[in-house]
C-alpha cells in the first residue's frame, strides 16, 4: 500500500487532472481524502493505492507536471 | 444556433467607449500579447468574440479554416515555424471536441498554443444546454493547461497566463473556455493585461548545479566514443549553433531524432544521421558502442531506443532536459541536466577540451557505406519503372538545395522525407512525431508559410493522409498562401501494407485505397496542379511547382509497394537494425 500526499492549489477541477494521471497508470485508487487550505491556500489531497513503490515514484512527476500541483510526495518522505 | 439567453445588445467598437466586454477583453489580451494570426471557425458560443474580432480585423489576421482540427495542425505549424505562440478559436461543444486531434498532438510535441473555445453561459452549464460539452474534462488529458472562465474580469489574467504556460518550460497546448455570459458581459473593472512571468508552483526553468555540469564535462572529456543525441529541445530552445559549438569543439558526433531533424546541416562531416525506426544504420548500430551519450532535448521515445532492454547498456547518459518528468523517465541518466538547451550547452562548451574522435567518426562512415550500398543508392536512384518516394525527394531537395522547410504527415511518406531530404537550414522539418496523427501536413504547410512567408514550404503527404484534412486546399486557395504541396501517391496505406507485409505474412487488410485524381479536385479547389507520372516528367514538374508564386500541388504516382528501409521491427534493439 502506497500513500501520495498532494499539494494543489484550491481550484474547480485539480482534482480531477489528479486522477486522470492515476487512471492512465492503471491504478485502483483505495482511499482518497481531499482538505482545502491543509497548508495555508493549499489543498491537501492524500490518495493510497495497492500499488508497488516504483509504480508511485512514477506517478508523482507527472503529477507534478499539472500546473496547479504544488508538490507531490510518498507519505513516507512527506514534508512541505 | 440560437442560444436560450436573449442576447444583450451588440458591443460597440472598442475605441468608441471605455467600456470593455469579455470578448473585447480576450481580444485586446491577444494584441497585448503580440499575437498577429488566429486560425478559427465560428459558432453560436464564441459569436461575442467574433464579433470583437470584427473589430480587430486590422490587427490580427484570423485564418477560417475548414475544419477545427485544420485549425489546431495550422497552429502547431505556424507555431513552429515561427517561435510563437498559435492561436486558435473554436465555438463549444463540437468545435471544441474537434480540437482534441490536434490538442494531444501539440502536448506530444510540445508546441506552444492557445485554444480559446467558447461554452454555453454559466446559468446553463451542467444541463445539457445546445452544443454543451463538458471540455474541461475532456481536454484534462490533452493539454498543459485548461482553465473555464466565467467572469469577465478573469479573462485578462486567464489569457496572460495561458501565454506563458504555453510558451514556458516544455511548450505546450492550452485551452481557455470563456462562457457566452462573460463573453457579453461588460468589466467591472478597467481592461489591464499584465503579462505573466512567473507561476507560484511551476518552474519554467528546473536548475542545475556546477558540480553536475562538471561532472557532465569530465565524462565528455575522457570519452573515446561519444555520441550527441539530438532531439526536438535543440530547435525549441534555439540552441542549434551552441550544439554546433560544442559538436566542433569536441569532434563529436551528432545523431538526430525525427524531431531533431535539420538541427544540424546533413552535409556536416559530424553528422553521421537519424535514430530510430526508420532512421539510418550507423547511429542507430553505434548508440551501443558509444562510451557516452550527450542527449539533448529528447525524451528516449519507444521508436528511437528500440528494444530498452538492450538499449546503450554500456553508456554513461547526460541528459539535457527541460521537463523534470522526463528525467529517468525511460533511460537512467548518470548526469541529468535539468534547464534549457541552450544555457546549459553555452556553459558547458567551455568546459570541454578541444578533440577529435577521428578512429570514431571511421567506425560510423563504414557502416554508412554499407547502408548506402545496400539501401540509399537503389532507393535514390531506382530501376524501377516506376517513380518512388526517395527519388521525388532527392529531385526535391537537389531544386531546393535543401533549403525549403519540408512538413510532413505520417506514414512511409514522411520517413522517406526525413530520410533523403538534405536539410542544410535550420527548422526545416516538421511533422506529427509523438502522436503520428494523419492529417497534419497540409493545414501544418497553412500554419508554417503563414509563420515564415520568406520559406519555401513544401509539404510531403501521403494518400492517405491528404483525405483526412483535404479541405484545407479551400483555406489555402481562399488566402492565397502559397505553400507546395507533393501527394507521395502509392494507392496505399503504406506504411500499414509494409507491415502486413513483414510481419503479418502479407495478409493486406483493408490497406489498398482507390483515390480520385488528386490533381483535379486542387484544381476544383481552385490549385493548380500536376499529375506526374514518368520519370521524365519529374524534374520539370517540380520546377515548375517551385517557380509558381501560387499555392502548386504535384500528385505524384509511385511505386505501390515500396518498403522503408533499413528498419528496427518491433522488439529488436538498435543494434538489430535491418538493412534489407
Ligand atoms: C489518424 C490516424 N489514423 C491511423 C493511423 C495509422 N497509420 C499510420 S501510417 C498510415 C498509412 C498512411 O498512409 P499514406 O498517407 O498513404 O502514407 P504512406 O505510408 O502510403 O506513405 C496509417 C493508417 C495514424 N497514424 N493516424
Ligand atoms: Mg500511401
Amino acid at each position: 500500500m502506497q500513500t501520495l500526499k498532494i499539494y494543489t492549489e484550491n481550484k474547480i477541477g485539480v482534482l480531477e487532472k489528479v486522477t486522470t494521471v492515476f487512471t492512465r497508470n492503471r491504478v485502483n485508487i483505495t482511499t482518497l481524502n481531499l482538505r482545502a487550505n491543509a497548508l495555508k491556500d493549499l489543498s491537501l489531497i492524500c490518495v493510497s493505492a495497492d500499488i508497488s513503490p516504483e509504480l508511485a515514484l512514477k506517478v508523482i512527476p507527472q503529477l507534478k507536471r499539472i500546473i496547479e500541483v504544488a508538490d507531490a510526495k510518498l507519505k513516507a518522505e512527506s514534508k512541505l | 444556433m440560437p442560444g436560450k439567453l436573449a442576447a444583450p445588445q451588440k458591443a460597440a467598437s472598442p475605441t468608441a467607449k471605455s467600456t470593455c466586454t469579455g470578448a473585447e477583453a480576450v481580444m485586446r489580451s491577444l494584441v497585448a500579447e503580440g499575437v498577429d494570426t488566429i486560425f478559427g471557425y465560428p459558432g453560436g458560443a464564441i459569436m461575442p468574440i467574433y464579433d470583437a474580432l470584427y473589430d480587430f480585423n486590422h490587427k490580427v489576421n484570423h485564418i477560417l479554416v475548414r475544419h477545427e482540427q485544420g485549425a489546431t495542425h495550422a497552429a502547431e505549424g505556424y507555431a513552429r515555424a515561427s517561435g510563437k505562440v498559435g492561436v486558435v478559436f473554436a465555438t463549444s461543444g463540437p468545435g471544441a471536441t474537434n480540437l482534441i486531434t490536434g490538442l494531444a498532438d501539440a502536448l506530444m510535441d510540445s508546441v506552444p498554443m492557445v485554444c480559446v473555445v467558447g461554452q454555453v453561459s454559466s446559468g446553463l452549464l451542467g444541463t445539457d444546454a445546445f452544443q454543451e460539452a463538458n471540455i474541461m474534462s475532456v481536454c484534462a488529458a490533452v493539454t498543459k493547461w485548461n482553465y473555464q472562465v466565467t467572469d469577465a474580469d478573469e479573462v485578462a489574467d486567464a489569457m496572460a497566463k495561458a501565454f506563458f504556460i504555453a510558451r514556458s518550460g516544455k511548450p505546450g497546448p492550452v485551452v481557455i473556455e470563456v462562457t457566452k455570459d462573460a463573453q457579453f458581459a461588460e468589466l467591472k473593472k478597467s481592461f489591464n493585461y499584465t503579462p505573466v512571468i512567473e507561476l507560484p508552483y511551476y518552474k519554467k526553468e528546473p536548475g542545475f548545479t556546477r558540480k553536475k555540469l562538471q561532472q557532465a564535462a569530465t565524462l565528455l572529456n575522457q570519452a573515446q566514443r561519444p555520441l550527441i543525441l539530438a532531439g526536438n529541445g535543440v530547435g525549441i530552445a534555439g540552441a542549434e549553433a551552441a550544439l554546433l559549438a560544442l559538436a566542433e569543439k569536441t569532434g563529436t558526433p551528432v545523431a538526430c531524432t525525427l524531431h531533431g531533424l535539420s538541427c544540424i546541416a546533413t552535409s556536416h562531416p559530424l553528422y553521421v544521421g537519424m535514430l530510430g525506426m526508420h532512421g539510418n544504420y550507423a547511429p542507430n548500430l553505434l548508440t551501443n558502442q558509444a562510451d557516452v551519450l550527450l542527449a539533448i532535448g529528447m525524451r528516449f521515445d519507444d521508436r528511437v531506443t528500440g528494444n530498452l532492454n538492450f538499449y546503450a547498456k554500456q553508456a554513461k547518459v547526460i541528459h539535457i532536459e527541460i521537463d523534470p518528468s522526463e528525467l529517468n523517465k525511460v533511460v537512467k541518466a548518470d548526469v541529468p541536466l535539468l534547464g534549457d538547451a541552450l544555457t546549459i550547452l553555452e556553459q558547458l562548451t567551455p568546459l570541454l577540451h578541444t578533440y577529435s574522435h577521428t578512429e570514431w567518426l571511421v567506425e560510423f562512415a563504414k557502416l554508412d557505406a554499407q547502408e548506402e550500398e545496400k539501401v540509399r543508392r537503389k532507393a535514390l536512384y531506382p530501376a524501377k519503372v516506376k517513380l518512388t518516394m526517395p527519388e521525388v525527394i532527392r529531385v526535391l531537395g537537389e531544386q531546393t538545395n535543401g533549403e525549403a522547410m519540408v512538413i510532413a504527415d505520417v506514414g512511409q511518406h514522411q520517413m522517406m522525407a526525413a530520410r533523403y531530404y538534405p536539410f542544410q537550414k535550420h527548422k526545416s522539418y516538421f511533422t506529427s512525431g509523438g502522436l503520428g496523427t494523419m492529417g497534419f501536413a497540409l493545414p501544418a504547410a497553412l500554419g508554417a508559410k503563414t509563420g515564415a512567408p520568406d520559406r519555401e514550404v513544401v509539404a510531403v503527404i501521403g494518400d492517405g493522409c491528404f483525405q483526412m484534412t483535404i479541405q484545407e486546399l479551400a483555406t489555402i486557395a481562399q488566402y492565397k498562401v502559397p505553400v507546395k504541396v507533393v501527394v507521395l501517391n502509392n494507392n496505399f496505406l503504406g506504411m500499414v501494407r509494409q507491415w502486413q507485409n513483414m510481419f503479418f505474412d502479407g495478409r493486406y487488410s483493408f490497406v489498398k485505397m482507390e483515390n480520385p485524381d488528386f490533381a483535379e479536385i486542387s484544381r476544383a479547389f481552385g490549385i493548380n496542379a500536376l499529375r506526374v507520372e514518368k520519370r521524365e516528367e519529374l524534374p520539370g514538374a517540380i520546377q515548375q511547382m517551385l517557380h509558381s508564386e501560387k499555392p502548386f500541388l504535384l500528385n505524384v504516382l509511385v511505386e505501390n509497394e515500396e518498403n522503408v528501409f533499413p528498419m528496427m521491427p518491433t522488439g529488436a534493439a538498435v543494434d538489430g537494425m535491418l538493412l534489407e
